[in-house]
Parts: structure tokens; C-alpha cells; sequence
């Protein structure tokens, strides 16, 4: 196998790192993935006629859409295809390279954008929310980098050595199985962060005369901690699955509205009590 | 004003990291490295950077949904916090105040962007024609130079005029409306419910509530870190698996009573 060189599939790989730069609404990803892909064709291509070069162009100006992650793979099959195939039959690159965007973009959202990056996220952050290290950084970008680089260089090579034999192998079953583990690990960490990372507590008194007042925040804590963080996160989910996502931004700048109102209140309006601490 | 100019280049570097490597950059802790490196002050924009991490934990485009623009965001709001020169608390705060404006402009800025590359896209289509593959390039280019713009022009503009301004803004906060700062400190705590619960309506079906229950308790109540409840949640993925497919197995094999063929056994790999 192989009138590729290492060399040319490299160039690709290189031009996979701006596989998203020219996207748009129309075809999405379709003219980055020429400009990724045409190392390859050019050597293909190198004595065919001009007809035969606009069609191998038209093939990738298609409707495409996928994750980033995931193109070097679909292109490494694509360059095995496109090699092996005579141009009658061409349409297989086509319908390859249609079928496999679905489902990796589908296990790329779930297992990379859902659950890597915020896990790393979240790593690092921790690491230097306090005191600004420098350390938090480099670890996110050593958790990011060590996973997706591997993915990217052996998705190429390992897709143009091994063709759709690989998928044809693990089967399409394999995405459905990974992006429910996917789905298993991404929920689990959620439901940590919700207590590490969202903060609030309120500073509600109760005065009895005389004694210590009664602190209601302490007693929150005795009954269930991070009670709080719970609320607003389950207000926030209603709120996301009523409006099915779109009004992220309603509900931020509404969480920004009643802090400001609440704090001025309690500024301007003398026995107004502190609510949030 | 070469700070600036600095900080622009960094936003569209790090917009060019969003739409092609993915190295990580396009998320406000490391993005906030480079607006520390060109204002000399590291460790509050690590802090500011952080912090808005953890509030746009989140923020993540899922298909062909544009979210708020977390980069000009981070970078706004982290080099106007620096340059307001209060305390990290105060700057923290004001990073938040404006980088949230600044993530939901920039947001209609990238959707424009993305309508406007179809003129690109229509230019690609007539240049290959010609049978030149090299002929295309310029059209991808034009392309990425754009979403370079999306981020660099409105942060030089508002970095550098908020520089002129900011120290003074900052002063009128803390001195005459000081609530202002405490609220976007307290609003900026509860940020990360609203990025979460995002995660969550992806997330959540079938069973999903067991695992919620089981990371919210191995964090709250048993206190273990990040790192160790991921480590756990991939065991329980892994036995989650294990029981689901053992399930399909066996219900296979009742339904048809007859014993596992070639294709079964390929589930195992």
C-alpha cells in the first residue's frame, strides 16, 4: 500500500491544523477540506487531464461537516480510497467521506468538546484559581495536547495504511458504545464540578435577641453542602431545556440582573438584608 | 497602543486555534497566558483567566451552534482588569463585568463571518474550474484572515481605548457604587451553573441521573479532586459498557435461543 509518501501525508496533516478557517454556513468545513486534502490530489492528479482536476476539487467542495479531530482520519481513508479507485467509481470517496463525518462529529462533541476539554478545563483551573500559578495552564495544556495530537498524526497515518478496513473492523456500533461511556464519564465529573466550581452562599441572619445569631448558610451546610450550587444549576437546566439552549445568554445576563439588584438594595435600602455573601 | 496591537494578534492566534488545531488556546485559562505575558502581570491574569474558565466550562460549540466568544471575552476582560490596577478580588470582577458584553458582541461578529465566507466559498467553486488546485488557497486564506478580524479588531478597539479609561472606571466603582463589583463577584460564582447545566442538557439521558449523584457525592461529601473523580468516572464508563452490552447479549441470545454468531462476537473488540 502506499504510492503516498510520508512526506506528502505530513503536508496534510499540517494543513489539517487550519481544517476549520474558511467555514461557513453553506458547506461548512467543505473548502478548508480542499485546501487540506490537495497535497494529496496534486500528486494524484499530477498528469491528468483538467476536467479530471476540477472534478477531484468538486468531490471535496462538497457539504462537509465533522470534528476537527477527526479529519485527518477521514482524510487518511479518503487518500487510501481515492488511490485505489478508478474514476468511474470515484463516488465511493464521496459517499465514504459523507457517512464517516456524521458519526465522528456526533463521538467528537461527546467524547472531546463534552467531556476532554472541560476535564481539563476544570484540572488546570483548579490548580491556579487561588494563587495564579503557572502550573494550571501547562497541565491543561499537557491533558489537551497528549490526547489530541496522537489522535490527529496516527488518525492520518494509521486511516491511510489501513483504509475502511479499520471501520469496517470495529463497525459503526463502536461510536454508539463509546459516546455512551462517553456520556458516563462526562456526567459523572459534571456532578463533581457542580460542587467544586459553582459558588454561592448566602449571608442570611436570624437574630433572636439575645445570643449568637442563627447563621443560615452553617445549617444549609449541616442539611446538604453545596445545596446552593444545586438549585441554581437545576434552575439553570429548566431554564436551558425550556429555551432548548438558545437563551444561554438571556440566562447569564438575568443571573447578572438579580446579583446587581440585589446588591444595590441592599447598598441603598437601609435594613435591606445582605442575601449573597 | 502596541499593547494593544499585541493583544489583537494574540486573539486572533488564539480564534485560529478555535477553527483549526484545537491545541487549546481557545479557552480563556490559556488564553489568558498570553494577555499575562504581554502585560507583564502572570499571576492576576491566570486568576482572571481561571476564573473564566470555570465559568464558560461550558461554553462549547456543539455542531453548527456559535457560542459566546470566549476568547475576546477572556482577553477584554483579563488585560482591562490588569490595567484597572485595583486588587485581584476588584480586578477579577471587573474582568468579568466586561468580558461577558464583549463574548456575546463578538458572538454576532463570528455568525456575520460565517455568512460573509460563503462569498469565499462561491469564489473557491469558479477558481477550481481551472483544474489548479493551488488556485483555491487564496479563497481559504481570505477565509481564515476574516476570523482573525472577528477577534482582533474589537479587542485592539476596546483595549485600546479601554486603556485610556479603565483606571478611572475602575476608581468610580470602587469608590462611589462598590455593590457593583460584589454583585458581578457573586455573579461571576454562580457563572459556572449556567456552562454546566449546558453540559447537562446534552448529557443527560437514559440512566445518566445514577452518575450525577455519584460525581456530586465523591465531591462534595468525600471532597476528592477533579483528576481522581474523572479516574472513577472511567471505571464506572467502562463497567457501564460492560453491563449494557452484556444486557444486549443476553437478550439477543433469548430472543433467538440459538447460539452467538460470527457477528455477535465482534463486540468484544
Amino acid at each position: 500500500m502506499g504510492k503516498i509518501s510520508k512526506k506528502t501525508l505530513n503536508r496534510v496533516l499540517l494543513r489539517t491544523q487550519g481544517c476549520q478557517f474558511a467555514h461557513n454556513y453553506e458547506r461548512m468545513q467543505s473548502l478548508s477540506l480542499t485546501y487540506c486534502i490537495s497535497p494529496v490530489l496534486e500528486e494524484l492528479y499530477k498528469d491528468a487531464p483538467k476536467e479530471l482536476r476540477v472534478k477531484a476539487m468538486q468531490r471535496y467542495l462538497e457539504y462537509f461537516n465533522t470534528h476537527p479531530i477527526a479529519i485527518p482520519f477521514i482524510l487518511g481513508i479518503a487518500t487510501a480510497v481515492e488511490e485505489n479507485t478508478d474514476e468511474e467509481h470515484k463516488d465511493t470517496v464521496t459517499a465514504i467521506k459523507t457517512s464517516l463525518m456524521g458519526p465522528f462529529a456526533g463521538i467528537g462533541d461527546s467524547l472531546l468538546n463534552l467531556t476532554w476539554f472541560p476535564i481539563a478545563g476544570s484540572i488546570g483551573a483548579s490548580l491556579c484559581v487561588s494563587n495564579g500559578s503557572i502550573l494550571g495552564p501547562i497541565v491543561m495544556f499537557l491533558l489537551i495536547n497528549l490526547l489530541y495530537w496522537p489522535l490527529k498524526y496516527f488518525g492520518l497515518h494509521k486511516g491511510y495504511e489501513s483504509g475502511m478496513s479499520l471501520v469496517d473492523k470495529f463497525g459503526v456500533e463502536i461510536f454508539d458504545r463509546l459516546g455512551d461511556a462517553a456520556n458516563v464519564l462526562g456526567v459523572m465529573v459534571t456532578g463533581g464540578l457542580i460542587a467544586t466550581t459553582v459558588k454561592l452562599k448566602t449571608a442570611i441572619e436570624f437574630s433572636f435577641g439575645e445570643g449568637d445569631p442563627l447563621v443560615l448558610q452553617t445549617q444549609l451546610d449541616s442539611v446538604l453542602p453545596c445545596l446552593l450550587p444545586i438549585i441554581v444549576t437545576f434552575i439553570c437546566y429548566r431554564l436551558l431545556k425550556k429555551g432548548q439552549g438558545k437563551n444561554s445568554a438571556q440566562i447569564i445576563l438575568g443571573i447578572i440582573a438579580v446579583c446587581l439588584v440585589l446588591f444595590a438594595l441592599n447598598y441603598y435600602v437601609p435594613g435591606f438584608p445582605k442575601i449573597f455573601a | 497602543m502596541i499593547q494593544a496591537l499585541l493583544l489583537a494578534i494574540w486573539a486572533g492566534l488564539c480564534t485560529w486555534d478555535q477553527f483549526g488545531p484545537h491545541l487549546g488556546f481557545r479557552k480563556p485559562l490559556l488564553a489568558s497566558v498570553g494577555v499575562g505575558i504581554i502585560l507583564g502581570d502572570m499571576t492576576t491574569a491566570i486568576m482572571i483567566g481561571a476564573t473564566m474558565e470555570l465559568m464558560w466550562l461550558g461554553v462549547n460549540n456543539i455542531g453548527a451552534y456559535v457560542p459566546p466568544d470566549v476568547i475576546s471575552g477572556t482577553i477584554v476582560g483579563a488585560a482591562l482588569g490588569i490595567m484597572s490596577g485595583g486588587d485581584s478580588a476588584s480586578a477579577i470582577a471587573l474582568a468579568v463585568a466586561i468580558g461577558i458584553p464583549t463574548a456575546t458582541l463578538v458572538q454576532q461578529l463570528n455568525i456575520l463571518v460565517m455568512t460573509t465566507n460563503i462569498t469565499f466559498l462561491h469564489g473557491a467553486d469558479k477558481a477550481a474550474e481551472s483544474g489548479e488546485f493551488k488556485s483555491i488557497n487564496k479563497y481559504f486564506w481570505a477565509g481564515a484572515a476574516s476570523f482573525f478580524l472577528t477577534r482582533a479588531v474589537p479587542v485592539f478597539i476596546a483595549t485600546g481605548i479601554g486603556s485610556f479609561v479603565v483606571e478611572d472606571i475602575m476608581a468610580f466603582l470602587q469608590n462611589q457604587v462598590p455593590w457593583v463589583l460584589s454583585a458581578f463577584s457573586t455573579a461571576g460564582g454562580m457563572m459556572p451553573a449556567v456552562g454546566l447545566a449546558m453540559l447537562l442538557t446534552m448529557m443527560m439521558k437514559k440512566n445518566m441521573w445514577i452518575f450525577l449523584i455519584c460525581g456530586f457525592v465523591l465531591a462534595a461529601f468525600l471532597k476528592v479532586p477533579t483528576i481522581g473523580i474523572a479516574l472513577v468516572a472511567a471505571a464506572a464508563a467502562g463497567f457501564y459498557d460492560f453491563v449494557v452490552e452484556g444486557n444486549k447479549k443476553s437478550a439477543q441470545a433469548a430472543a433467538t435461543a440459538a447460539p452467538a454468531s460470527d457477528e455477535d462476537e465482534e463486540y468484544d473488540l
